[in-house]
């Protein structure tokens, strides 16, 4: 027998089979069935949606007869990125956790698919802009919880009282002492790292004596540390993260750009006092409002349409911050204790300086200016 | 048939590979971000000299090439006199520990990051501090070489363990000295083979990606992490990622090429036989063994030891965590991650052999062009999420097949960059047979095909097994492409461990330590396993 036979016949075989496991060019206009048992609902998330999501899916699935699927992403950027690469077979047949910085990038790329639920009329307006999540005047992404992106600091800072006084405002951290102590996330690749970058044009402004870019000069030539992504800050650099405890573990950076509910999730994870405390908003804090999308071309529409509605019902928003750390958007929602007591009042909570619009605008520019920045003073 | 025309023959699968799941990918992927970054010639012209006279471009470039060669020597430093202590002296565990060296080849850079740091951290559990006076640059060659010293070892190993020993000992005769016949007359004859363990060691090196961004400090960056940055960027810049995509390109397929020239054919041909005497260990070489041991292994057992230690005591309660979690991993089990890992891994192994045969004799059988061995080689040097995006963006149903949903273009994906690996493995070996063997056997009759089957693959049945071993091995451990091209029922080991380090939940750290010292233990048994295979085939050929 030729000696080649073998593995010809092998890679025939494994072409057929891979030409076997090709689908057809998917119709995107089948929206599928119009009733809700019999299928997998699959939702791409932000990477901090576990507890919420084990809370949620014994609810849905007994009260569908479908099956919940979760399918993680780092953080909301990285989830909208795999939508965008994958449009047209998404991975997914809905996306959670898009915010209004990102909203605008998912929506010009055509990824999301319109839907105005009926409970939409219980979302607390005095907080939460809808139209912030309006693309040509059509409703693409249903805000279903909200939060803080701001700076938080290692407890023992504050234990420690040889240490002085905390920093009283984002501007005190831009000097020596505090900038060296912190890490910050790459705006451009970050959720939690744009958001913190429009808290700085939202506290220092675009023009003026001292404006965002020189307070980001300062952070950088006083030693800030930028990571690539989230992970990176807060495993393997922040001093009270999830590194913390581990062998061998050296992250020295005691601030961290996160979300300021953190601490209070951590809280509630360990039944301890959380190694980690925020500043209050009044610091400057970028407001983030998290959104639920129905994608471009799931052949279950019906379903994702009654999963986006059961988000907003009473159940899941209660359940909301003490699963995933974050603020209702309905009225009425119950908060936990551990919320109480280790982050800010949500009667405290006001809209965003910056609408849908503001964002859409410049995030760009605000990115590349940024970058100009960034780039010089790391170079 | 003459041997051209057996070189075209041959060469024809490994090409059309290389055309549909790497050069239409890539072009794809360039082709897309010159449209999308909407500019015209002239436009890209101004862009790459912006880029060129832009001190932070300008020193992330410098520092990849600087980086790569100097991990490259650093690697051949220790890879070199490992390979001559393991292919000529005898020793208990010696096979268990080539194994062992290998295991880190497979692991994820985040693993890695934080073993190095639990091993010789500011804090390690040895409290020995190497990392603080190494700093970024330091920490960075150190993993580099950690990664690819058995590489070398392997490689080289095996060429030398089967080199008859009567060149050296002519030439002691003679009256050379022992280091005069070692320098004069094996290295040279050896020279193919550290040509190849050495472009191998810089193109990986030279596409690092994990370990820049995790040990490296806010200078540090290379051509493959400014691609990431204006790719993936919410403000992506195309035009910028295309040129430094081509840029890659170009510096990859220059070096390659370079290395390709400088290691020329060998001219010395000899028939390797299977070395059946080894002499023992000498004082020296054990210290060199200690200290590859203490390197090479030591963050592998810092990482196993880490992963049996559960709020703050030893226990085996990551294990049973792991054994039992549906609910802490998501949509898939930890049982998922790893048959899936290992189904991609058997798959590409078998896939990567064939075509890496095919293209070791396609380019043994020819006069060889320089040219189209660098071009054999460049997806091992090109961006990994360039890669991705490509086969998302061109098997998409439009032109091509839509392999979107399928589980198949990891193997693709995995196999473009192991068979160029695997067939520069094997093509020393191929290179090495005297050509009065082939010509003899075509005398007496053989039919070409039966020169490949009597002759060739008999005397390259020993490098096989070595190209077997990394061709499984980059796809356990592959990351990068695997990550573009993920859907949640495409979960592999490396991704499990990177997802659960990024978890909330209390115990998934801990699970994901459990996953690396299982990934590391698959990895360890295979190897250990493919080389078992190796020797059993080789006894029935020697």
């Amino acid at each position: 027998m030729n000696p080649w036979t073998t593995p010809i016949v092998v890679l025939l075989i494994l072409t057929s089979a891979s030409a076997g496991c090709v689908g057809k060019k998917r119709d995107c206009t089948d929206e599928g069935p119009a009733n809700l048992g019999g299928q997998d609902l699959r939702v791409l998330d932000n990477g901090a949606w576990d507890g919420a999501y084990a809370f949620i899916k014994p609810i849905f699935e007994e009260r569908t007869g479908s099956r919940l699927v979760q399918i993680r992403a780092e953080d909301a950027g990285a989830a909208l990125k795999q939508v965008q690469d994958s449009k047209g077979a998404p991975v997914a047949d809905l996306i959670y956790g898009v915010d209004n910085a990102l909203f605008a990038q998912g929506a010009r790329a055509g990824v999301f698919q319109a839907y105005e639920s009926p409970r939409l009329a219980s979302i607390d307006t005095a907080v939460i802009r809808l139209n912030d999540f309006r693309f040509n005047g059509v409703l693409l992404a249903t805000p279903v919880d909200h939060g803080f992106v701001g700076v938080n600091y290692d407890r023992a800072i504050r234990d420690e009282a040889s240490e002085g006084a905390l920093p009283q405002t984002l501007r005190d951290l831009a000097g020596a002492s505090w900038a060296s102590q912190l890490v910050v996330e790459d705006p451009r690749l970050s959720t939690p790292g744009l958001g913190f970058l429009v808290a700085t044009v939202a506290t220092f402004g675009e023009n003026g004596d001292y404006d965002y870019l020189d307070f980001w000069a300062d952070l950088l030539d006083h030693g800030a540390l930028v990571a690539q992504d989230w992970t990176e800050a807060y495993v393997v650099h922040f001093s009270a993260g999830y590194g913390r405890g581990s062998e061998g573990f050296a992250g020295d950076r005691r601030l961290v750009v996160s979300y300021t509910t953190s601490p209070a999730a951590e809280a509630y994870y360990g039944n301890t006092t959380p190694p980690s405390v925020s500043f209050e908003p009044a610091f400057g804090v970028f407001h983030q409002v998290e959104t639920v999308a129905i994608l471009q071309c799931t052949p279950h529409v019906a379903l994702a349409k009654a999963f986006v509605d059961l988000l907003l019902e009473p159940e899941y928003q209660n359940a909301a911050a003490e699963n995933m750390a974050v603020y209702p958007v309905t009225q009425n929602a119950t908060m936990p204790e551990a919320f109480t007591m280790h982050a800010t009042d949500p009667k405290d909570l006001r809209p965003a300086p910056f609408t849908g619009d503001d964002l859409d605008r410049n995030v760009p520019r605000w990115l590349d200016e940024w970058t100009s920045v960034y780039q010089k003073h790391q170079a | 048939m003459d041997e051209r025309g057996e070189s075209r023959l041959y060469a024809a699968l490994p090409t059309l590979y290389l055309l549909l799941f790497f050069a239409v990918p890539v072009l794809a992927v360039i082709a897309g971000a010159l449209a999308a970054g909407g500019n015209d010639a002239a436009g890209l012209a101004r862009e790459a000299a912006r880029l060129a006279s832009t001190d932070y471009y300008r020193n992330r470039i410098r520092f990849t090439l600087l980086q790569a060669t100097a991990s490259t020597g650093l690697t051949l430093l220790l890879g070199l006199p490992l390979a001559y202590v393991f292919s000529h002296y005898d020793f208990p565990g010696r096979r268990f520990l080539r194994a062992a060296y290998t295991a880190p080849f497979v692991l994820p850079a985040i693993v890695v990051a934080l073993a190095l740091h639990a091993y010789i951290g500011p804090r390690s559990l040895t409290g020995l501090d190497l990392l603080t006076p190494l700093g970024p640059t330091g920490a960075i060659l150190l993993a580099h070489v950690f990664y690819n010293t058995s590489l070398v070892l392997r490689v080289v190993g095996n060429h030398w363990e089967r080199l008859p020993p009567g060149f050296g000992e002519a030439a002691r005769t003679l009256g050379a000295s022992r280091w005069r016949a070692l320098a004069r007359v094996e290295l040279p004859i050896l020279r193919p083979a550290i040509a190849s363990a050495a472009l191998l060691v810089f193109v990986f090196d030279l596409s690092s990606f994990g370990i820049i961004v995790l040990l490296g400090g806010p200078r540090t960056g290379t051509i493959e992490t400014l691609i990431y940055q204006e790719l993936r960027s919410f403000s992506p810049h195309y035009g910028t990622a295309a040129l430094l995509a081509m840029f890659q390109l170009l510096v990859t397929y220059l070096a390659l090429t370079l290395f390709v020239v400088l290691q020329r054919r060998s001219r010395t041909h000899w028939t390797p036989r299977s070395r059946t005497e080894r002499r023992p260990l000498p004082r020296p070489a054990l210290a060199l063994l200690v200290v590859a041991t203490l390197l090479l292994t030591g963050p592998p057992i810092a990482l196993v030891a880490a992963a049996f230690r559960y709020q703050g005591e030893w226990s085996a309660r990551p294990f049973q965590l792991l054994a039992s979690s549906e609910a802490t991993l998501g949509s898939y089990t930890a049982a998922d991650a790893v048959a899936n890992s290992l189904r991609y891994a058997v798959a590409t192994l078998v896939l990567a052999l064939a075509l890496a045969s095919l293209a070791a004799l396609a380019l043994n059988r020819a006069r060889r062009a320089a040219w189209a061995e660098g071009l054999l080689l460049l997806p091992l040097g090109v961006s990994s999420i360039v890669v991705g995006l490509g086969l998302l963006l061109s098997w998409d149903g439009r032109f091509l097949p839509d392999l979107r949903t399928s589980g198949a273009r990891i193997v693709l994906a995995h196999t473009l960059i192991a068979f160029p690996f695997a067939s520069r493995i094997l093509a020393p070996t191929l290179d090495a047979v005297p050509p009065a063997l082939r010509e003899a056997a075509r005398t007496l009759g053989a039919r070409p095909f039966e020169v490949v089957r009597r002759i060739d693959l008999p005397l390259a049945y020993p490098a096989l097994g070595v190209a077997a071993v990394y061709a499984f091995g980059a796809s356990l451990g592959e990351f990068g492409a695997t990550l573009m091209l993920r859907r949640p029922e495409t979960v592999t080991m490396p991704l499990a461990i990177f997802e659960g380090f990024t978890r909330l939940a209390p115990d998934a750290r801990v699970q994901a330590n459990a996953l690396a010292a299982v990934l590391l233990v698959v990895a360890l048994a295979s190897f250990l396993l493919l080389e078992r295979l190796r020797i059993r085939a080789w006894g029935e050929f020697a």
